[in-house]
């Protein structure tokens, strides 16, 4: 069995991960929480595409039973949404490193618009007039988010990204 | 300075695939194991155990933002907020003292009545909760509060502002607990028109509106009839404000009427909640 090295930013994943939680937990308005993203499956991407011997299917179900406990959702809704993204996502994870960050926030906008359009059934009915301008408008947030949250990451980690041989 | 090393040696399309099936099928059976037994629940607490740092985290910054505006008010303004509550307190000790009389009142006619003859004001105490955020979510309608096990709230606890009952308490941490919404389309409260007597079941229709369940063609019902709760159940204090009816319609052939109600407390406007705790009779 092959030996797999620890993340020397563990602490840091753990730390980003928690800090979305909090951003998500803000207490806001309903209206205005509709815009913000959820922070932990973008932090998610990151680290997916950051460090690549790990499939972070463990860090997605365990991220989406917090959400679920979060947002007093049925247990595993949010688990099984960020299996599904991270499954499509982890089929792109090298090309979409070599993209610019605009690029990449254009990519996870649609992946977010997959994750609304998949919880859609759920709050159908109880999405009135102006909520569903706010609900399909999370998605674009992404554009500013994603270039913000990928430079903070890429800031803290430091990472030129050597190949191995 | 340390450098992530990362390589490009990538897990195969048979472990990923592998992977995503285990969490894909974990997911569903937990889904399923919560939507139709109680056996999450345990795992459900134990997530908001792990959450309770991340809640009051998140109300740091409106924490602070307060504390903050607080120091910069003036003197004049404080004097002005110590009249103003110095002349609420009397026409409150006023209200109180009627209040008092009015329930000697009706312990004696409820002796007369032979009832028990202990208002159920005399069986409960009031918990001071602060409330640390609302539901973010469009299809579940939630505040999360500062009290948990250790203040001994439970579930099922009734939850009050100033004007009228809030919601139900349905999950409880350590340190914090989670009150459902009478708006909540999970929540029902039984009911009764304060008007006419009859008796009803409200039910969350989101977005700060309720469905008034159960009230039969031809029955005596008016816009702006008051539902108080009924008692039923032994959930809810008595004659507490719930709604007032706000539309009725009479759909062709059907059998109740289709009524919606505005809830008469202030569902995201408080800061503070009553949590109603029932204590053994003569305690």
């Amino acid at each position: 069995m092959a030996h797999r090295a620890l993340n020397p930013f563990a602490w840091l994943a753990v730390f980003s991960y928690l800090v979305a939680l909090i951003l998500n937990a803000l207490p806001l308005s309903k209206e205005n929480a509709l815009l913000l993203p959820p922070f932990g499956l973008l932090v998610l991407f990151y680290w997916t595409q950051q460090d690549l011997r790990r499939t972070h299917f463990l860090a997605a179900v365990m991220l989406g039973l917090l959400y679920d406990a979060m947002t007093d959702t049925l247990l595993g809704l949010h688990a099984l949404l960020f299996s599904i993204l991270l499954f499509i996502f982890l089929r792109m994870r090298l090309r979409f490193r070599l993209a610019h960050p605009l690029q990449q926030a254009g990519v996870l906008m649609i992946l977010l618009y997959l994750f609304q359009l998949m919880q859609l059934p759920l709050v159908y009915a109880h999405l009135h007039e102006q909520a569903w301008g706010r609900y399909f408008a999370m998605p674009l947030t992404t554009l500013i988010f994603w270039p913000l949250l990928k430079y903070l990451l890429d800031w803290l980690t430091h990472t030129p990204v050597h190949i191995n041989e | 300075m340390r450098r992530l090393k990362i390589s490009l040696h990538t897990p195969s399309a048979e472990i990923e695939g592998r992977h995503f099936v285990m969490a894909f099928t974990f997911a569903i059976v937990l889904m399923v194991t919560d939507h139709y037994t109680q056996l999450a629940d345990t795992l459900r607490n134990t997530l908001l155990n792990i959450l309770q740092p991340v809640e009051y985290l998140a109300t740091l910054p409106s924490v602070l933002y307060e504390t903050f505006e607080k120091t910069g008010t003036d003197q004049i303004t404080l004097q002005k907020q110590n009249a103003a509550l110095k002349a609420e307190n009397l026409i409150l000790q006023a209200k109180l003292q009627k209040m008092t009389e009015l329930q000697q009142e009706n312990r004696r006619l409820r002796l007369l009545l032979d009832a028990s003859g202990q208002l159920p004001s005399d069986r409960m105490e009031l918990i001071i909760a602060t409330v640390l955020r609302a539901s973010n979510r469009p299809d579940s309608e939630f505040l999360m509060l500062n009290k948990g096990a250790l203040d001994g709230i439970t579930p099922d606890m009734p939850v009050l502002d100033a004007k009228g009952v809030l919601g139900l308490i349905t999950h409880v941490s350590e340190l914090t607990s989670k009150a459902r919404l009478l708006t909540d389309p999970e929540l029902e409260i039984p009911v009764r028109f304060e008007r006419t007597g009859l008796r009803a079941l409200t039910r969350g229709l989101g977005h700060g509106r309720l469905e008034v369940d159960f009230v039969r063609v031809g029955t005596d019902v008016r816009p702006g009839d008051l539902l108080v709760t009924s008692g039923l159940g032994g959930v809810y204090p008595v004659g507490y404000p719930v709604a007032r009816i706000t539309s009725i319609e009479h759909k062709p052939q059907a059998t109740f009427l289709t009524l919606t109600a505005m809830p008469i407390s202030q569902l995201y406007n408080n800061h503070e909640v009553l949590i109603v705790r029932h204590g053994t009779p003569g305690s």
